[in-house]
């Protein structure tokens, strides 16, 4: 009970930091969105199959619903990952219930990650990664289910935390780790198959 | 250590690190690393992932946002940031109830303003026929006539064909017929009857009066007949409409007898 009781009067305790009116330190909405509009953009057109105009009116509709609540984010350093909530959420909520077929989540494991694939290949990935199109690279990732696509975008490209992608995609961290590393496979076996097809391994 | 095992706590490394050094697995992800410095196939499994990695981040597609998209949305944001009442007129105007009124409101503004530009441009051109009258009543007060009659038949008969509408004179107008002549006003052929004696000349104007109209705020009804009495340089005119056409009398004599003189006409 006493303990309880001590958490309740958890403002006072030297850990913990007064409440500051956070709100009055944010830079204005225009300036907190344009610092990001770019990356934004670029996440639209991978959540949207790289259509321009879906993505044009995602992005405009995410900055519509952030400039009305601009006012409960509470700390300048949370901008970008709570933008990019918002973006993820207007895609997955309004535009892309009809079409998304959910993704089964599995736990990383050590079975998951013992069965790498060995397949054996004398070219290093290397050289016939540096063979391969811009836009084989880009099909492979599109052609990923939008959960593994969203988070090798927000960890490799925007370099996120597992923490700050969780918050995005609304699920565990650990689920994030896990997409990452199945969204991996599945894109580097995308790749090699761009890479057979175009005669660039030799086995 | 199993390689699935330290692959597992490498991989998920960032999130079990996060929750503290003094985390128990983080006992094991310092296991895990120690394993890695002994496997080769694991550090082949980290090192693909990170090919991978770079590769991505050289060669993903980028793009950036259009300059028209970031106009879009700045003009956006700044019709969101209208003041308050701004919203609540646009939302106001937004309800169909309002939106009726308004536009009821419209209708009868463009009605009464339709209304008050008629009647102002019927003043306009009552003043400028007015003054017309008044000049052509000058220019012939010394009785030059086309058709001298005393004889309102003969008269009335010289200008057949010479306008293009009829009139009856009275027989007994209780004014001297002197005769009459074509005048012009605006733009078209009028009639011009000259009264005496000739101290005091009563011109009697004749015109089709399809287009014109009497300011009817300033019309006086004389024996039911509404007409406009003006008075311009000296000179009192009484004027009004009967069966399409215009009567313009112009005399110096009184306006009330010459309002009494036009009864008969």
């Amino acid at each position: 009970m006493p303990r309880r009781f001590q958490i309740i009067q958890g403002p006072q305790t030297v850990d913990s930091e007064p409440e500051k009116p956070l709100r009055q330190e944010l830079p204005t909405f225009e300036d907190a969105l344009l610092a990001h509009l770019d990356s934004l953009f670029a996440f639209a057109m991978r959540l949207v199959g790289g259509r321009r105009e879906r993505a044009e009116d995602l992005v405009q509709e995410t900055a519509l619903r952030a400039f009305r609540g601009y006012g409960s984010l509470r700390s300048p350093k949370k901008t970008k990952t709570w933008l990019f909530q918002i973006l993820y959420n207007t895609q997955i909520n309004e535009f892309h219930r009809q079409s998304r077929e959910p993704t089964a989540d599995v736990a990383l494991n050590e079975a998951l990650l013992e069965s790498m694939e060995t397949t054996p290949c004398v070219t290093p990935e290397e050289q016939f990664f540096a063979q391969l199109l811009d836009s084989e690279l880009q099909q492979a990732l599109e052609d990923l289910p939008i959960e593994f696509r969203t988070t090798i975008w927000l960890s490799d490209i925007e370099e996120l935390s597992y923490k700050e992608i969780a918050e995005i995609t609304n699920c565990p961290a650990g689920t994030v780790a896990s997409r990452l590393y199945r969204g991996h496979r599945l894109l580097r076996e995308r790749l090699r198959e761009y890479a057979e097809r175009r005669g660039l391994l030799r086995e | 250590m199993q390689c699935g095992s330290a692959r597992k706590h490498l991989y998920r490394a960032e999130h079990t690190t996060s929750e503290g050094p003094s985390h128990p697995v983080a006992a094991e992800v310092a296991r895990a690393e120690e394993h890695l410095e002994s496997c080769a196939a694991c550090r082949e499994f980290f090192a693909a992932e990170e090919r991978l990695k770079t590769l991505l981040k050289l060669r993903a597609p980028r793009e950036a946002a259009s300059l028209a998209l970031r106009e879009q949305i700045l003009s956006r944001l700044a019709e969101e940031r209208r003041p308050a009442g701004a919203s609540r007129l646009r939302r106001l105007i937004g309800s169909r109830r309002v939106a009726w009124a308004l536009v009821a409101m419209l209708v009868i503004a463009v009605l009464a303003g339709g209304f008050w530009l008629r009647s102002r441009r019927s003043d306009i051109a009552s003043h400028r026929l007015t003054s017309v009258l008044v000049d052509d009543h000058a220019r012939y007060l010394s009785g030059e006539t086309e058709v001298t009659s005393t004889d309102p038949e003969i008269v009335q008969a010289w200008f057949r064909g010479k306008v293009d509408f009829s009139f009856r004179l009275p027989k007994e107008g209780g004014l001297t017929l002197i005769g009459g002549r074509l005048c012009y006003l605006q733009n078209r052929r009028a009639a011009l009857l000259l009264y005496g004696p000739a101290a005091q000349r009563v011109s009697l104007f004749i015109l089709d009066g399809s287009d014109v109209d009497l300011p009817q705020e300033r019309l006086v009804k004389l024996d039911e007949r509404p007409c406009l009495v003006e008075t311009k340089k000296g000179y009192n005119v009484v004027m009004w409409k009967e069966r399409g056409l215009v009567y313009g009398m112009v005399s110096d004599m009184r306006s009330a007898d010459l309002l009494q003189l036009s009864t008969r006409f």
